[in-house]
């Protein structure tokens, strides 16, 4: 077919004019040209048609389709980061309560590293008891913080010194940046940080056209020669040395997942890149290469752009991001599985040096700084990203919280910024004692659990939430929602609404621990008794809320009323409905450990109504505040009883039941708490408060089978393990003025000298002090002159008084009791102190 | 004393033997305290190492608090709350060398050799496998084979050991 075409050809040009000797040898290669190209194009002009046809018929709107794609995913790039929670900022001040080894877990918790000299944001120094820390600055809820340098120097358990290193300045107050504890992911859980360029370091920008787009600054998009020289130098090299994509081209293949080898990715890549190039400038795109690049994998996290991946892989900010840490995250980007530095660190380590040769040859780094970066090892820590289950009972607490104002979705996706309350070190001490004394009860603890909630006595922060036994359930958040009888611990509130009234009690008034039967409404009688089995007949109130008596309680209980002890309760813990049975006196209520929390807050308080809270603050991506704590300035009502039932259950803790605190080594810290005990023992309870600190322990089965604890072998000896190691400041109850320390003489129900037997230090409310006075010194001298006196009268001894010194006084009905009684009835004995561990409730 | 508070006082008597310090479940009869202070002498080997590649555990951001409690527990003599706080560490990070390691030089305080031997394999197999921990890994299983009386597999031991350092590369 070729010949006869030829041969038409050449027959019909002879045809048309003579063959005659061509002028000029230019003239005759034209036309030769012109006649190969005729000839070419006969051949391709259905092909080039069927081309053309193509293009405008297909390619057009596909690369219309492609566009809008493009638009789409870059416009989708800037959203989607994840809220960030932090712990609070550890307070720094002279004088407080500090230790080395909770400065040193804060520190670790807030990723500080040990650095000499400590010169960088977040290094410290430690030489024995002196601490030399350089802080970070950081976001907080007063505003900015600027980064400091510190020194501090611990003593005696407390911060001895704090001043400027460099200026030798005493220092007020000073905060290390908080923890970051937990992020707050999307659907897609894509760990990122958002960067602009001005905030990325220049070695780095600089590095990353090196390595990956030398051209970046001048190409369309796709560069035909990086792919020619790439193919040369990998080929010379004998590995991958080189990429020939631009970073364009790389944002399309980061942009869509596939990342099949296939020609039509490839086609489709470079159209992607190049519609990119048109419609975006270079800073744009480089911006969203920075935030999109994929280096690195966590589990079901990916991590997204070079801020977050320096953190993931070294633990701290870009910023601070050295030659070497440059060089290893960019030789990262050709493939963060195959270089990952925690599972093939010899790779890790050439591929990061073949980066740090390039830096050297463009002259990026200087050769001195090539070789000090080669010394250094890889420096990544042994894994990455927070896990998800770490503090899951304190992070549901935060959610609740926010529930109402902040949405799932906007937490998750918005960037925000959540300053919550926890310490990291009273958290980790929390946790250690649960497991350390649950694990001690050997047989009898398994199947057992517990929670804890520690909050700051004086504001109302929540510091730690344990929800479980075991961080790995982190589904069932016992303090939150396991709702149990409280026991005993509803008597410190019987007993503040009957101190509430000084004119009809005070902390000697007496009770009667008698055997009571009430009717019930379904025809039954309720008879409760005392855990001991005993009666202890007339007792001083403080006795009976130190020694737990069940029916001094219930006497007392019925005589203040059942109906305002509910409604005090129910008051203090907002939300709940409390029944006013008698048996509410005996802590028939369920209440979560939180509830309980907060009912106890406010004795820890000194008597003001405080709400816990578990976030301090929540800040826009941008750093400004939407929301900030602000504490309500109400002062309390009850202050006088509260510090009454205070100085009470400071003697709970002294020789009452919960004197094991003492043997314990606890004593110093004068607590005051209160253990608990349901029917049966299936709950174990105990509520104690220092200076500084709250703690709630609660100690069950959930299946609420027995668990054959007392709430003073149980929870008490959590929150002694918890105390143990807590810094933090004794309890000291201010008893100064309303109420005021009086020396009384409790046998004779009245005012004694310092100096008599049997007198005591008892605290009374401004304006009701007893009003009698017995004087032993006037006793002793009065009995010489009283005929058939005894011996003991003479002493002086708390016996029966002398109706004829009687006469002046005022009647008290609790006095006229005691006395009748021990006219006609001999008086019970009390039940001998135990001093061994079981002392129950 | 009446007979009530007799049986009651040896209720109590027995109770408080009870509820006084057990011993942990799985630790066998308190084996007497080791002659030689393994534990010294490990980490002054480990500290000594010329290494060329260290992929140094730097802080853990996870459970990095856990860990510093129990490395000051352990340093004040605490060990019952140093083991706790490496297992609490563990149970929220499994995968993490340095606190299995860390649990290993407890046993080997403890007189646990078997324990010990388990829980530095566990941080070999799970750590960089190079340096300073690897080194430790091995002289661990090695001190529990001394004592356990395993002289056969001592060499092996020794040898994974000497494997532990990596040479510096010579760069032309």
């Amino acid at each position: 077919m070729g010949r006869s075409r030829v041969t038409a050809h050449s027959v019909a040009c002879s045809k048309l004019a003579p063959l005659s000797e061509p002028r000029d040898s230019t003239l005759a290669l034209f036309s030769a040209i012109v006649r190969r190209t005729r000839a070419v194009w006969a051949w391709i002009r259905a092909p080039f048609w069927f081309g053309l046809g193509l293009l405008l018929g297909f390619g057009v709107p596909y690369g219309i389709a492609l566009d809008r794609l493009v638009r789409q995913r870059v416009a989708e790039l800037t959203w989607s980061e994840p809220s960030r929670v932090y712990a609070r900022p550890l307070r720094l001040a002279r004088g407080q309560r500090l230790d080395a080894a909770t400065l040193l877990a804060e520190l670790a918790a807030a990723r500080y590293r040990p650095a000499d000299p400590a010169l960088a944001p977040g290094t410290y120094q430690r030489s024995g008891s002196r601490f030399v820390v350089s802080t970070r600055a950081y976001g907080g809820a007063q505003g900015p913080q600027r980064a400091r340098r510190l020194e501090l120097v611990l003593g005696d358990g407390r911060i001895a010194r704090l001043e400027d290193p460099d200026t030798g300045a005493a220092l007020p107050e000073a905060h290390l940046d908080p923890a970051r504890i937990a992020t707050l992911y999307g659907a897609r859980q894509e760990e990122r940080r958002f960067v602009r360029v001005a905030d990325v370091p220049p070695l780095l920008l600089g590095t990353l056209q090196a390595v990956e787009d030398r051209d970046f600054k001048h190409h369309h998009g796709v560069d035909p020669w990086a792919i020619l020289r790439a193919a040369f130098a990998n080929l010379s090299a004998g590995e991958v040395v080189q990429g020939g994509s631009t970073l364009t081209q790389q944002l399309v293949r980061n942009l869509f997942l596939d990342r099949s080898q296939t020609w039509t990715r490839k086609f489709n890549e470079a159209a992607m890149a190049l519609l990119i190039e048109a419609r975006f400038d270079k800073r744009a795109i480089l911006e969203a290469y920075l935030n999109e690049v994929y280096l690195g994998q966590q589990g079901g996290q990916a991590v997204h752009g070079v801020a977050a991946a320096c953190e993931f892989w070294f633990g701290h900010e870009l910023a601070s991001a050295s030659a070497a840490e440059i060089a290893l995250l960019v030789g990262l980007i050709q493939g963060p599985s195959y270089y990952d530095p925690r599972r093939f660190a010899q790779r890790a380590l050439q591929r990061r040096d073949l980066v740090l040769g390039v830096m050297a040859d463009t002259g990026l780094i200087t050769a001195a700084d090539r070789a000090v970066a080669l010394a250094q090892p890889l420096g990544v820590t042994a894994a990455g990203a927070l896990p998800r289950n770490r503090y899951p009972a304190f992070l549901d607490v935060v959610r609740r919280e926010l529930a109402s104002d902040f949405p799932d979705g906007v937490l998750r996706s918005e960037g925000l910024t959540l300053l919550t309350t926890l310490a990291p070190s009273t958290q980790g001490y929390a946790e250690i004692a649960v497991a350390e004394r649950l694990a001690a009860l050997g047989k009898r603890g398994e199947g057992l659990q517990a929670a804890t909630v520690v909050t700051q006595a004086r504001s109302g922060a929540i510091e730690a939430v344990v929800g479980a036994r075991d961080p790995d359930a982190p589904g069932f958040n016992r303090a939150v929602e396991a709702a149990r009888p409280i026991g005993s611990l509803v008597k410190p509130f019987v007993y503040l609404v009957a101190l509430a009234q000084p004119a009809r009690w005070n902390l000697m008034s007496l009770l009667d621990d008698v055997a009571i039967s009430l009717p019930q409404p379904n025809g039954r009688r309720w008879e409760p008794g005392n855990v001991d089995g005993v009666q202890h007949g007339e007792v001083p109130l403080l006795e009976a809320l130190a020694h737990s008596y069940n029916l001094a309680t219930v006497d007392l209980g019925l005589q203040v009323g059942v109906e305002r002890v509910a409604r005090v309760i129910e008051a203090l813990v907002p939300g709940t409905g409390v029944a006013p049975n008698p048996s509410l006196l005996l802590g028939a209520v369920e209440l979560s450990p939180l509830k309980v929390a907060q009912a106890y807050q406010y004795l820890a308080a000194d008597g003001r109504p405080l709400a816990l809270y578990s976030v301090e603050a929540v800040l826009d991506a941008q750093g400004r505040a939407l929301r900030r704590h602000a504490e309500p300035p109400t002062p309390g009502d009850l202050v006088a009883a509260s510090r009454l039932v205070g100085f009470a259950l400071q003697e709970t803790a002294r020789s009452g039941t919960a004197h094991a605190l003492v043997g314990l080594g606890l004593g110093a810290l004068n607590a005051a708490g209160k253990t608990g005990t349901s029917n049966d023992q299936r709950d174990s309870w105990f509520a104690g408060y220092t200076g500084q600190h709250l703690a709630v322990v609660w100690v069950g089965r959930d299946d609420n089978q027995q668990t054959g604890l007392y709430g003073a072998t149980g929870a008490l000896r959590v929150w002694a393990a918890l105390f143990a190691k807590l810094p933090t400041e004794p309890l000291v109850i201010d008893l100064r003025d309303d109420p005021q320390l009086l020396w009384v003489d409790v046998g004779a129900q009245g005012l004694t000298d310092a100096s008599c037997p049997g007198a005591r230090q008892l605290p009374f409310v401004r304006g009701h002090e007893p009003g009698f006075t017995e004087s032993c010194t006037m006793a002793r001298i009065g009995a010489w002159f009283r005929p058939g006196s005894t011996a003991a009268d003479a002493r002086g001894d708390a016996a029966a008084p002398d109706p004829r010194t009687e006469a002046a006084a005022p009647p008290r009905d609790a006095r006229e009791r005691w006395r009748l009684r021990n006219l006609f009835k001999r008086k019970e004995p009390e039940a001998p102190k135990e001093a061994d561990d079981d002392e129950v409730l | 004393m009446t007979m009530k508070s007799c049986s009651a006082a040896v209720l109590a008597l027995s109770l408080a033997a009870c509820a006084g310090g057990e011993p942990r479940p799985e630790a066998p009869v308190p084996t007497p305290a080791p002659t030689r202070d393994w534990v010294a002498e490990i980490r002054a080997q480990a500290a000594s190492l010329d290494n060329a590649v260290v992929v140094e555990p730097l802080s853990d951001p996870a459970v990095a608090d856990l860990k510093r409690l129990a490395q000051s527990a352990e340093a004040a003599g605490d060990f019952s709350m140093a083991r706790t706080g490496y297992e609490r560490a563990l149970a929220l990070r499994p995968e993490d060398p340095v606190a299995w390691q860390a649990l290993a030089e407890l046993s080997l305080r403890a007189g646990q050799w078997k324990a010990a031997a388990s829980e530095a394999q566990r941080s070999y197999d799970l750590g960089p496998r190079s340096g300073p921990l690897c080194l430790r890994n091995w002289l661990t299983i090695r001190a529990a084979r001394i004592e356990i009386g395993d002289t056969f597999n001592l060499p092996s031991a020794e040898a994974q050991a000497a494997a532990c350092a990596v040479k510096p590369l010579i760069r032309m």
